[in-house]
C-alpha cells in the first residue's frame, strides 16, 4: 500500500502538565542515618513499617525515631507532615496501598 | 507516554491548574486503513483502549466533534481545560474530543464531556485517590436539564443500561480520558482488586419528568437548562418492593441495601450514598406526603448498626467526632448526615430502585454544564 493510503489519527493520551521526576538518589550507607517510618494509614501498615523499621535500624546502624501517620489512607500525606519529614528525617520508610 | 510540554515546566503543583494553550496538536499516528483490528492492535501496543473496539480520531471526525455551534464553538481547542492525576495528563478540549470520538460519541455531547472532567478535578471527588485505590470505585456521570432530550440521552428505561448510543458513548468517553490522559491503566495507575463493570461505562440521566420533587441540580442550588453532576462509587445495588404504599416500607430496603459492611463506606462516616427511584417509588413515597428532606432523616435513623458492631470490624477509621463519642450499645448511623444521602429519580416502568453507595472519602458535584 502507498503512503498517501495511510489515515492519520490523534493520539489519545497528550502531554503531562508537569515534568517528570527521575528517582532520588539512593541513600547514602544508613549508619548514623535517621529513619523515619510513614504509616500510609492502612490496616497492618503501622505495625509492619515499625518492626521493619527498627530491624533495618539494627543492621544498618541507623537512628530509628518512630512512624508518623497519615490522616487517611486515601489522600495524599499533608504538607504539614511531609515538612516535617523533609526536616526530621534522612529516609523515610513507607507502603503504598493495601 | 507523549513527551513533556516545555509549557508545563510553569504549572503549580495544583492539579488543577490551567489556563495555558499549549501549542496545536496535530494527528501524529499512522493507520493503513480503518480495518478496526488495526486500530485496536495499535491502541493494545501502546497500553490504550478498555478492550473494546474503537472509531479511529481523525482530523476530520476530531473537528467535528469540536464544533458545537454558536459560541460554544469558539472556544480555544487547545485550552487546558484540567491536569489529570496520577500521570498529570493535560486535557484539552481538544484531547476530550479524540476521546469522544474513540468512544463512539455523536458530535453535540463535547460540553457535557468538558464538563464532567471539571467535575472530576474538583477538589473533593479526590480524583487520585480514586483512580489509585483497590476499591472498585468508578464515576458516574449524571446528565440534568434539556441537554438529556437534546442530546439523546436516556432517562427512563434501562437508564443505567443497556441500549442508549449516548449513555453508553458519553460515560464511556469518560473512562477512556481517564485511562488515556489521567493514567488510570489496571495495574500501573488503577490498583483496583477486581474492577467492576461501571469501569467500562458508567452514565445516566435525570428523570425530570418523573420527579415528583426539585430536579436534582435544583437542589443543590445549581441552576442552569443543563448541568451534570460526578459521583464516584459502586455499582447500583438495586432493593425492589412490589406490594407497598407505605414510604417507610420502601426506605427500610434503602436503608438494608447502605448497612452494607463491606462496603468503602463502613468505616468512613462523611460518605454518600446515592438513593435512586424508580419513579414508580418515587411517585409512592410523594403521594404519601414525603419530601426529599423526610426521606433522608428516615433512611439517616434508619440505616444504622450498634457501634458495637462497627467497631468490631473496623480498626482503621474515619468517623466525625460525635460518632467516636457513641456507646457500644448506641445506633451508629451508616453515614454521619442526611444531606449525604443523594436522593434522584431515573429510569422507567417497574418497582424498582437503587443504592450507590461511594467510595467513602469523595463527596460528588453538580456543574453547570458549559464548554
Amino acid at each position: 500500500m502507498t503512503t498517501e493510503s495511510k489515515m492519520k489519527i490523534y493520539s489519545p493520551a497528550g502531554s503531562v502538565g508537569r515534568p517528570v521526576h527521575g528517582l532520588a538518589e539512593a541513600p547514602k550507607p544508613l549508619r548514623q542515618s535517621r529513619l523515619v517510618g510513614l504509616d500510609n494509614g492502612k490496616p497492618g501498615a503501622a505495625l509492619l513499617i515499625e518492626s521493619a523499621g527498627q530491624r533495618i535500624a539494627q543492621i544498618s546502624g541507623a537512628s530509628w525515631l518512630g512512624v508518623r501517620a497519615k490522616e487517611s489512607a486515601a489522600t495524599p500525606v499533608e504538607d504539614l507532615l511531609l515538612s516535617e519529614l523533609v526536616n526530621d528525617a534522612d529516609c523515610v520508610i513507607t507502603g503504598t496501598a493495601d | 507516554m507523549s513527551g513533556m510540554n516545555d509549557d508545563s515546566l510553569d504549572c503549580e503543583d495544583d492539579i488543577c491548574a490551567l489556563p495555558q494553550v499549549s501549542s496545536n496538536v496535530q494527528p501524529e499516528l499512522e493507520l493503513m486503513s480503518e480495518d478496526p483490528e488495526e486500530l485496536l492492535a495499535l491502541f493494545e501496543a501502546n497500553g490504550w483502549g478498555d478492550g473494546l473496539p474503537l472509531v479511529a480520531p481523525t482530523e476530520e471526525r476530531v473537528e467535528a466533534m469540536l464544533a458545537v455551534g454558536g459560541e460554544l464553538a469558539t472556544a480555544p481547542p487547545d485550552e487546558i481545560i484540567a491536569t489529570l492525576p496520577p500521570r498529570f495528563g493535560q486535557a484539552t478540549r481538544r484531547l476530550l474530543a479524540v476521546n469522544a470520538v474513540l468512544a463512539g460519541c455523536l458530535n453535540g455531547v463535547l460540553p457535557v464531556i468538558t464538563s464532567a472532567v471539571r467535575a472530576l478535578t474538583h477538589p473533593q471527588i479526590n480524583l487520585r485517590g480514586v483512580i489509585a485505590t483497590t476499591h472498585p470505585v468508578a464515576p458516574l456521570l449524571i446528565v440534568h436539564g434539556t441537554a438529556v432530550d437534546d442530546l439523546g440521552f436516556n432517562s427512563g428505561q434501562g437508564t443505567f443500561g443497556p441500549g442508549c448510543r449516548a449513555n453508553a458513548s458519553v460515560g464511556r468517553a469518560i473512562r477512556l480520558i481517564l485511562l488515556h490522559i489521567a493514567g488510570s491503566a489496571t495495574g500501573t495507575g488503577d490498583a483496583s482488586t477486581q474492577g467492576q463493570p461501571s469501569k467500562y461505562s458508567y452514565c445516566i440521566a435525570e428523570n425530570t419528568e418523573q420527579t415528583p420533587w426539585e430536579s436534582y441540580p435544583e437542589r443543590c442550588g445549581v441552576s442552569a437548562d443543563s448541568a451534570i453532576t460526578v459521583a464516584c462509587g459502586e455499582n447500583p445495588h438495586n432493593f425492589h418492593d412490589m406490594e407497598t404504599d407505605r414510604p417507610e416500607l420502601i426506605l427500610e430496603k434503602a436503608a438494608s441495601v447502605m448497612m452494607t459492611l463491606g462496603s468503602n463506606n463502613g468505616p468512613v462516616s462523611s460518605a454518600e450514598f446515592f438513593v435512586v427511584f424508580g419513579p414508580e417509588h418515587a411517585a409512592t413515597i410523594a403521594a404519601a406526603g414525603w419530601s426529599c428532606e423526610d426521606i433522608q432523616n428516615f433512611i439517616f435513623e434508619t440505616a444504622r448498626a450498634r457501634a458495637s458492631v462497627f467497631r468490631r470490624h473496623f480498626q482503621v477509621t474515619q468517623y466525625a467526632d460525635w460518632i467516636k463519642q457513641l456507646h457500644d450499645d448506641d445506633l451508629m448511623p451508616i453515614t454521619d448526615d442526611p444531606q449525604n444521602i443523594r436522593i434522584l429519580v431515573a429510569g422507567g416502568p417497574g418497582k424498582h430502585s437503587c443504592v450507590i453507595p461511594s467510595w467513602g472519602m469523595t463527596k460528588s458535584v453538580t456543574l453547570p454544564v458549559m464548554a
